[in-house]
């Protein structure tokens, strides 16, 4: 296959695939910066606290997946923080909740708090969440997030491929693709190069 | 219509190439933090006399003051603020490229900085979402590029698959990835936040 088809074929292959996800990411960009926009509103909390009887084999990981799978708390685990007092701290994030919980010092009580997050917050939570850590869902939610940023790099080496191969290039299209690599280049150069 | 659209397209698609490649690289650098963007940076040291910087319990009215008798640009993390025993003052002033630790003595005249030069890739990586940074106002205009980069992205999309669907071409496997992978992506996104 020739090297214009191939790249006519990535573009149209990874804009059609990874569309969801990187308008998703694009559009919860966009609410994270503008944040006039998109106003916050303080998260609603529910706190409860639940006895329980942690199995005695089991580490500090191990245990925020035990209380996560007891309480049923989904969410990407965070990494675990031990606290001054020997409590210890657990957080998973989904998008929308924010659920800690905490691990008294003796292991018998843990104290359980959810935080319903508003729209802005909800969406800062879908650009922000990333990495393998989890369940099936995480794990999906990783790959998927690593396909749409290597789809973001092909999208555009494929767009301007197809461009710089096309029979006819106006003045304005290298007019566009001059500004924005030189306004690249200036701004990394002023970042670098003054005081 | 479609040449208007196809034309606009293009050219925004050229303007914003630059801004795309390092959303996607630095995305990816989030999730795997490579170790080799971090090559090139050195750290440079220096002092300097400071003239009138007037004293105060304020911590951070402290630092800005010493930020401007320094003439840094940057922002200043308030949770870096540190009072040693004999009053003396640390703080830091960050900005991509650069960060700068700055101890202070306790009669105010002087100050000590270990500033942290960073590499290339560096850079390139904070301009994911860079706003204006104090005191370099050139920065202001990455972000009108940001939202120009985003409104295109969600205009690409819409008009990508508008080109797609009036040509012939790739029509099982477009409407495969399309309804498949991309319609899939968004029933994910729906299941992490009703159940993840």
């Amino acid at each position: 296959m020739e090297m214009k088809k191939l790249m006519q074929k990535i573009h149209l292959y990874t804009g059609l695939g990874l569309l969801t996800f990187v308008l998703m990411y694009f559009f919860t960009g966009l609410v994270l910066i503008k944040h006039d926009w998109f106003p916050d509103k303080d998260p609603d909390k529910n706190t409860r606290v639940e006895q329980v009887r942690i199995p005695a084999a089991l580490d500090v990981d191990e245990t925020g997946a035990w209380i996560a799978d007891r309480f049923s708390l989904g969410g990407q685990p965070q990494p675990p923080q031990k606290l001054d007092d020997g409590r210890v701290r657990y957080r998973f994030f989904r998008p929308g909740a924010n659920l800690t919980a905490v691990l008294n010092a003796d292991k018998r009580s843990v104290q359980i708090e959810t935080a319903k997050l508003d729209f802005r917050r909800t969406m800062i939570g879908y650009h922000r969440i990333h990495g393998y850590r989890g369940n099936i869902v995480w794990l999906l939610w990783g790959l998927m997030y690593d396909l749409a940023s290597a789809g973001c790099i092909l999208f555009a080496v494929s767009g301007v491929w197809i461009w710089a191969t096309a029979r006819e290039r106006d003045r304005v299209s290298w007019a566009m693709l001059a500004t924005g690599v030189g306004f690249t280049l200036a701004m990394v150069l002023y970042l670098m190069l003054t005081k | 219509m479609r040449k208007t659209l196809s034309k606009i397209h293009i050219w925004l698609g050229l303007l914003c190439a630059p801004y795309m490649i390092i959303f996607g690289f630095s995305s990816l650098h989030f999730s795997h933090d490579f170790s080799f963007i971090d090559a090139g940076e050195y750290t440079v040291s220096w002092e300097r006399q400071l003239d009138a910087v007037a004293d105060t319990t304020d911590d951070g009215a402290l630092a800005e003051r010493v930020r401007l008798a320094l003439d840094l640009d940057g922002w200043i993390p308030w949770w870096l603020y540190k009072r040693g025993d004999d009053n003396s003052f640390r703080f830091q002033v960050d900005r991509p490229a650069k960060r700068y630790k700055v101890r202070v003595n306790p009669a105010r005249t002087h100050a000590s900085v270990e500033e942290a030069r960073q590499g290339p890739l560096v850079v390139l990586n904070s301009l994911h979402a860079l706003g204006s940074v104090p005191g370099k106002p050139f920065t202001k205009f990455w972000s009108y590029y940001t939202y120009i980069s985003v409104l295109f992205v969600l205009f690409a999309g819409g008009s990508g698959v508008y080109f797609w669907s009036r040509s012939r071409n790739e029509t099982l496997i477009g409407w495969l990835l399309l309804a498949g992978v991309s319609g899939g992506s968004l029933l994910l996104m729906i299941f992490a936040w009703i159940r993840g």
